[in-house]
């Protein structure tokens, strides 16, 4: 196996001290692969962008190890460390002209003039601002601002690319323009990028790998369709996407695990249940549950329409479930589509037995 | 001048009134004093014609050049010690926490509020205690302690206002500590440090209190010469060194604020010339 980009390796970090401490990083381990675009997703106060500055050297960890390519780094400080960060404000140098600031890497690495010249113009190249070289940062969008800022740090063309939240700034149709800009640069230069974000859906649409972190923890790693489709923590399943949580008991039946609700629903659950029968909780995605006739059998959940809200490419259905628990079921809109039962019509929903994901709470 | 009707402050009865008072008493006296050292007669107070005499006579003083160049010799010293020191404090102080940092904040500041009869009596007793003779020396000393608070605030402030970030991101682009000094921390604190270099110098050259406490034989200063000078009653030749101050003090304050605003105009980039933002399609 090669060796990971990144290890980390039981990291700790707690600020403050006494009762005011707050433990913002709390044994985790990851191995980020190289070539890897890797997020690191959370809301905020989870640990994520401490988890970026411990990579980039701007903290120390109380406990634990980083190591880069297989070398560790955990005690050399920013300037020595073959990784480059984007900066969440950009923090790009207001003295110096776009062009000084993308080849400050260059200059401090002692680049002979030339060369940095000719780096400088491909970086700004890459990042589609060609002839901004003289421009002051004052004198940017924040869209030009965000691509010098990357051009500046891919410039030495470092071993791994950190971002922190690096489009929080921008307004939306620009924050798509660069997620999909991102991704070039990243399939373009072939350098591992460790993203911060909170925008799950940033997450979901640009990223190899996600790690979802809670109170400075990572609670699951997996590719954006793990994360999403078979999430294995509660936060997990609730952060992502939109889910309904299913109380109920684990029984072993004939034809495989099951999850009882109530005396008369059993509902099948993917092979390969392992756990102990006892109280479960189970989660299932709006889009995968269908709506069907109430007199459909014990196979479905018997519940009542409470709204129908239509949105274009979709059509949302809120329920009531027959304990009152509320359940949220979606329908593509496609040609020739049954019309639906009004608000009040009691339906039954059904829940293929691969789309029920069992939690950890 | 043009005069927006939407403020407010235009619907007080009398405001021209006492906006022109004001200005008048601030500015009037300045501007008789230098008229009067244009004055042909050699009583001080009684117009008779213009002359530029009084200022020929300041310069073929012995005793006047030699108070100005003593002036100017410990206004130097002091500011460059003074500033120095201040921009020192300064980034000691912004580089983080530790025990005690208000109190030596508050330290640092309290001369300004001192008055300053006590600090001259207290300068001088120490001088006399460990025995230091007086002279040019001691004033120096005295200049670039009382100068260091002055020259300390607009650096701390210009300090305080700039991102940490862009020091973060210098070492993340490699650049050691001394490195990001001296290419990021340094020129962005530039205008801060000219302030407080200026507003020490000013001070220093203005000083009187001190200096007359502390000054020896032979270190005599322009204001402590000027103030022997008024003792024998206000002469056109005290006007022309007085007019001739201000020129040194505005031509500092004008230099230090012109050389910050060159460093700082980005109109003076060549980029400004060519084409704007359309070649992204971004909004802007």
């Amino acid at each position: 196996m090669a060796a990971a980009a990144i290890d980390l390796a039981g990291l700790a970090k707690t600020f403050g001290s006494g009762e005011e401490a707050v433990r913002a990083l709390d044994q985790v381990s990851l191995a980020i692969r190289p070539n890897e675009f890797f997020t690191l997703l959370g809301p905020s106060g989870c640990g994520k962008t401490t988890l970026l500055r411990l990579i980039g050297g701007f903290e120390q960890p109380d406990a634990g190890e980083i190591r880069l390519d297989g070398q560790p780094i955990t005690d050399l400080p920013p300037h020595r460390r073959p990784v480059n960060t984007v900066f969440q404000s950009y923090a790009l140098f207001p003295h110096l002209s776009v062009a000084d600031n993308v080849g400050f890497g260059l200059d401090m690495l002692g680049w002979a003039t030339q060369q940095k010249r000719r780096r400088v113009a491909d970086m700004l190249t890459l990042v589609r601002l060609e002839g901004y070289g003289g421009r002051r940062p004052s004198q940017l969008s924040g869209g030009q601002a965000q691509r010098v800022a990357l051009a500046r740090a891919l410039a030495a063309s470092p071993k791994v690319l950190l971002l922190d939240e690096p489009l929080s700034a921008l307004d939306l149709k620009l924050r798509k323009e660069m997620q999909s800009e991102l991704k070039r640069l990243q399939t373009e230069t072939g350098i591992t990028f460790v993203f911060v974000t909170h925008d799950q859906s940033e997450a979901l649409s640009m990223s190899d790998r996600i790690a979802v972190m809670q109170h400075g923890r990572v609670l699951q790693v997996g590719s954006p369709r793990e994360i999403y489709e078979t999430p294995r923590h509660r936060f997990v399943a609730d952060f992502i996407g939109e889910i309904n949580l299913l109380e109920g008991e684990l029984v072993q039946a004939p034809g495989g695990a099951a999850l009882q609700l109530g005396e008369q629903i059993r509902l099948g659950l993917p092979p390969g249940v392992t756990r102990a029968p006892g109280r479960v909780t189970a989660a299932v995605r709006p889009e995968r549950a269908q709506l069907v006739a109430a007199s459909h059998g014990n196979g479905a959940l018997p519940a009542r329409i409470d709204q129908v809200v239509y949105a274009g490419t979709d059509t949302t259905v809120l329920l009531s479930l027959a304990g009152g628990q509320p359940f949220r079921l979606r329908i593509q809109n496609r040609t020739g589509a049954a019309e639906l039962p009004a608000p009040g019509a009691p339906v039954g929903i059904e829940i293929p037995p691969g789309s029920l994901q069992l939690l950890e709470d | 001048m043009r005069v927006d009707p939407a403020n407010r402050l235009w619907r007080y009865p009398g405001i021209r009134l006492a906006a022109l008072l004001f200005f008048a008493f601030l500015y009037l006296p300045i501007l008789v004093l230098i008229a009067l050292s244009f004055n042909a007669n050699d009583q001080a107070t009684i117009w008779t014609g213009f002359s530029g005499q009084w200022y020929g006579v300041v310069l073929g003083n012995d005793d006047i050049l030699r108070a100005a160049r003593n002036s100017l010799v410990v206004a130097t010293i002091a500011t460059l010690v003074a500033t120095l020191a201040a921009t020192l404090a300064a980034l000691g102080m912004a580089t983080g926490r530790f025990a005690g940092q208000s109190l030596i904040q508050g330290l640092i500041a309290l001369p300004l509020v001192v008055p300053e009869i006590v600090t001259a009596v207290a300068t001088l007793l120490l001088f006399a205690l460990i025995g230091l003779p007086l002279g040019l020396t001691t004033v120096i000393i005295a200049h670039t302690v009382f100068c260091v608070p002055f020259a300390y605030l607009p650096i701390r402030a210009r300090l305080e206002g700039m991102d940490r970030t862009l020091t973060e991101a210098a070492g993340d682009l490699y650049a050691n500590p001394w490195q990001s000094f001296r290419r990021v921390t340094l020129p962005l604190l530039w205008p801060g440090v000219l302030s407080g270099a200026m507003l020490a110098f000013i001070i220093s050259l203005d000083d009187f209190v001190i200096t007359y406490f502390v000054a020896g034989a032979g270190a005599t200063t322009l204001p402590v010469y000027i103030f022997g000078m008024i003792r024998i009653g206000i002469t056109p030749e005290v006007n022309a060194i007085s007019a001739l101050m201000l020129v040194v003090s505005i031509a500092v304050v004008s230099l230090s604020y012109l050389t910050a605003r060159l460093r700082q105009d980005p109109s003076t980039s060549p980029a400004t010339l060519t084409g704007h933002e359309t070649r992204t399609g971004e909004p802007t």
